[in-house]
């Protein structure tokens, strides 16, 4: 039924606008060096608004906390965490206080790739807090008083969490495609290796991996590459010490299909993730697994959005993500659905990926996709901070120089046979992993037809 | 003492038409991206008994389909050039947008004035976005950990009000929702006059007020707007709710009623959560979370509202700790606030903190947009962006105390207890 209000002018509103010619969007340049001691600098300069940020990226994550021991799942994490509990010359409320003071932001945090230090401030606050950032990294106490009180704090986050299903799902659904690879533990750890963590692991953590060449800071903002650089050399200069050499580390190979549930207590939903192993960040053939992806599930009208939302109405969201690491990565569907139609849901995410294997897509769909990448390149490009995490990218994967300045003209030139070729090659709905947090009674009932279900124990991480 | 104002303004121009729309128009031509911004006269509070969750349905159905739009191909159109849209419902507005490359700023026009002016709602895409709508309450809600506080906190502290429901409304009304009702809904509450279109952004202000006029100033407007009155009583006695839910950490919630959006007691208010919880160094995180450990998190949250305000305290209390004994605890620390007020140290921290995030916040043409709409519907005044900080700065210190004890010390209080389930705690 229409509702069509009366208009009071002629103007033919049937045939949308053309759109204006596009501007020119080029990767802005951005300066870069490295010092004596081997700490890369980038330096994205933007004087429009008196904010400046620097942020520390120490090319060592939680993939690496197994070479600290089995059980030391989170150490990455904890260890960036503890930067900020205390130094040498501050103790951790001091560090808050200071801090807070200045309106500024200090955060830390780690994830696969990288360990992280940012602060972020008004430009007539960056010296305070810049002070404070050279600090926290350089002078470290790792106290074992503040040892216990982030340990007791993530313990506590873990007994939280178990009420939620999607990352209840995602946990089972990791362990599930990576198995003993390090990408299968978690970023945070778990209870058993954060509550056995001590001061000297994160210490061995810190020397290992807190090295200037294993260093890339990038200067954001209202800072000029001079008055950055200077900067980093006053703090920095004197830094020795090299990181421990790393070998290439292999991804793991593609998974064996499985069915897993997780008991989600009360749950009035399935948490749905279904995926397998895939690509490595560098690897040459990102782009063109990624715009296959944008295609399944990587935006609003992607085919599993429109199938399981816009035509069965079975989810609020539903969309695919690649997830790709230095040494590895997974591509999947994330969705939550009503339990009862757990398996509907599951067939329909089957039928999508075998589509894209087995037929290229239209030249329209494609089209749509290119303009759709193409467009949205400016608008991740909206913010200084936005522009230094592509520039990060580039150093912390090993990207080629050219690469985000190529990817648009890269993106236009894929064809629906070199799609279809790349779903053919990378798309495997015979081997997903099915990871579902939920009703375990009544989805274990509903799912038999995809195989054997195998009911994950609430106690493993 | 010198204020610190930042001196960077974000300036507008403005025009009405003569259907009433009012149109903003903010110029930025750094990045090739413009933001446009509908937002619409028009909430939850809006909704009679029996369609409680309708304004939100209903601004999924504005997704659906208008004259010259199919279902769908609004996102479509904005997808295909590389843009994002979204929406959302609150008790007071609803509010459209989409952020695109700067040369298809007249696509999206066109898109937005279709929608206000037809839409073309079937009884199967209505059934479809109503299961979307209930899968979404279930998400974001029912299986949420916490998931319905709010419907206690607001249905408590605002009985008798328009903000007393959800926005999501219930299942039942939800259901019930028909084809007739969407279209008298969109006839009463879509039209021009109760609307704000802001474009902000890559333009040439001249150009895109030609194409504001050319797509809007043929819209009808129908202005006999239906208003139910929104009367807010203050809470009578102070009052207890115990809820069970799946969950492991027990949480304690204070609320209060306070003034609504834009007063300079809502300001004063701010000093005073940022100073008891939200950063490391407040009072209450400080001895809660980091000395006695007694609490994984606490946070003060001021949720400002067009007629009335809600100021709630929320802890969540860690394992082998009393409830009781950890609320009592902390309601001593808020009466100390009222006796003792703050240092000039921690005024300074807020200050400086306030400072910063308004500056911050505005680098992103989209985020302009969102906060011109709001003040327009608010208070019909678009500078008021550029005197937010001054706003702030203007609180004086002993009045912080003196607003937290009119609003906070002497008035009733609701207390809403959340338990584990299985009683592990």
């Amino acid at each position: 039924m229409k509702n069509i209000n009366i208009l009071t002018d002629k103007l033919d509103r049937s045939v949308p606008p053309v759109p204006g010619l596009p501007k020119d969007v080029n990767f802005p340049s951005f300066y870069e060096t490295v010092t004596s001691n081997g700490i890369t600098v980038l330096v994205i300069e933007d004087r429009r608004l008196p904010l400046v940020t620097a942020r520390f990226v120490f090319k060592s994550g939680a993939y690496f906390d197994f070479l600290h021991g089995a059980e030391k799942s989170g150490l990455a994490s904890v260890t960036s965490e503890m930067l900020s509990k205390g130094t040498a010359l501050r103790s951790a409320t001091k560090i808050a206080e200071e801090t807070d003071f200045l309106g500024a932001t200090l955060s830390t945090g780690a994830d696969f790739d990288a360990s992280y230090v940012s602060c972020y401030s008004l430009t007539k606050h960056f010296d305070s807090i810049f002070e404070i950032a050279t600090d926290v990294i350089r002078n470290p106490a790792f106290l074992e008083e503040e040892l216990s009180r982030v340990k007791e704090q993530r313990l506590n986050s873990f007994l939280a969490m178990k009420d939620d299903g999607d990352y209840l799902a995602s946990r089972a659904y990791k362990k599930g495609i990576f198995g003993s690879n390090p990408l299968g533990s978690s970023v945070d750890g778990n209870e058993k290796s954060v509550s056995g963590m001590t001061t000297e692991d994160l210490v061995e953590f810190y020397r290992m991996h807190f090295t200037p060449d294993n260093l890339i800071v990038a200067f954001v903002g209202d800072i000029s590459p001079e008055t950055a650089v200077e900067k980093l050399e006053k703090c920095f200069a004197d830094v020795k010490g090299e990181g421990a050499e790393m070998q290439n580390f292999s991804p793991p190979p593609l998974n064996e299909p499985k069915i897993l549930l997780t008991r989600k207590e009360g749950a009035v939903q399935s948490s749905l993730r279904v995926g397998h192993t895939s690509i490595c960040r560098n690897d040459p053939d990102f782009v063109n697994v990624s715009v296959m992806n944008t295609i399944l599930g990587g935006y609003f009208t992607s085919r599993i959005n429109k199938n399981l939302r816009e035509v069965h109405g079975f989810t609020y969201s539903a969309r695919s993500a690649l997830s790709s690491h230095r040494y590895g990565g997974d591509l999947s569907v994330i969705t939550e659905v009503k339990t009862d139609i757990t398996a509907n849901t599951i067939r329909e995410i089957l039928k999508e990926m075998n589509m894209l294997r087995d037929v290229a897509p239209d030249s329209e769909e494609l089209q749509n996709v290119k303009n759709f990448i193409s467009g949205n390149f400016p608008l991740q490009l909206e913010t200084p901070n936005s522009v230094a995490t592509k520039a990060i990218n580039l150093k912390l994967f090993g990207l080629p120089e050219d690469y985000y300045s190529t990817y648009i003209r890269k993106v236009n030139q894929l064809t629906s046979e070199e799609i279809h070729e790349t779903a053919a090659k990378y798309l495997h709905p015979g081997r997903l992993v099915m990871s579902i947090a939920g009703d375990v009674e009544a989805v274990s009932k509903l799912v038999s037809e995809f195989g054997e279900p195998e009911i994950i124990s609430d106690n493993q991480n | 003492m010198t204020k610190t104002v930042t001196d960077i303004k974000i300036g507008f121009e403005e025009f009405t038409l003569d259907n009433g729309l009012r149109c903003i128009m903010h110029r930025d031509n750094n990045n090739p991206i413009v933001s446009v911004t509908v937002g619409y006269n028009v909430g939850s509070k809006d909704e009679k008994r029996g369609s409680f969750g309708i304004a939100h349905l209903f601004e999924h159905m504005m997704f659906q389909g208008s004259a010259n739009v199919a279902k769908n191909e609004h996102f479509g159109y904005v997808m295909k050039c590389g843009g994002s849209c979204n929406a959302f419902t609150m008790q007071d507005a609803t509010v459209y947008f989409d952020t695109l490359p700067s040369n298809n700023l007249e696509t999206a026009l066109w898109l937005e004035s279709d929608r206000m002016n037809s839409l073309d709602i079937t009884h199967e895409n209505l059934e479809n976005q109503k299961s979307v709508v209930l899968e979404e309450k279930k998400q974001v809600f029912d299986n949420a950990p916490y998931g319905n506080l709010f419907n206690d906190i607001f249905g408590n502290l605002f009985a008798g009000s328009g903000y007393e429901h959800s926005v999501i409304g219930t299942e039942e009304d939800i259901r019930s929702f028909t084809v007739e009702g969407a279209l008298d809904f969109h006839n009463k509450f879509y039209s021009p006059c109760n609307a704000i279109l802001v474009v902000s952004g890559d333009i040439d202000c001249a150009e895109s007020e030609a194409m504001i006029r050319k797509y809007f100033t043929g819209l009808r407007t129908k202005c006999d707007i239906p208003r139910m009155e929104n009367i807010i009583t203050p809470l009578a006695e102070s009052k207890s709710i115990d809820r069970k839910d799946n969950i492991q950490l027990p949480a304690i919630n204070v609320c209060y009623q306070i003034p609504k959006a834009g007063t300079r007691e809502a300001y004063a208010l701010e000093y005073f959560s940022e100073i008891l919880g939200n950063s490391e160094s407040s009072r209450l995180h400080r001895k809660f979370v980091y000395e006695k450990q007694m609490v994984k998190a606490i946070r003060l949250s001021n949720f400002t509202l067009r007629d009335a305000g809600a100021l709630v305290i929320r802890a969540y209390v860690n394992p082998g700790h009393d409830v009781e004994n950890v609320r009592k605890e902390i309601m001593l620390e808020v009466d100390r606030f009222m006796d003792e007020g703050c240092t000039e140290e921690e005024f300074e921290r807020v200050r400086n903190g306030l400072e910063f995030g308004a500056t911050a916040k505005h680098l992103k043409v989209q985020n302009i947009a969102v906060e011109t709409v709001f003040n327009m519907l608010y208070f019909n005044d678009a500078m008021r962006i550029n005197e937010e900080t001054e706003r702030y700065l203007e609180v004086e210190r002993a009045e912080v105390t003196e607003t937290a004890q009119r609003y906070l010390g002497n008035s009733n209080n609701l207390i809403v207890n959340y338990t584990p389930k299985n009683g592990s705690n």
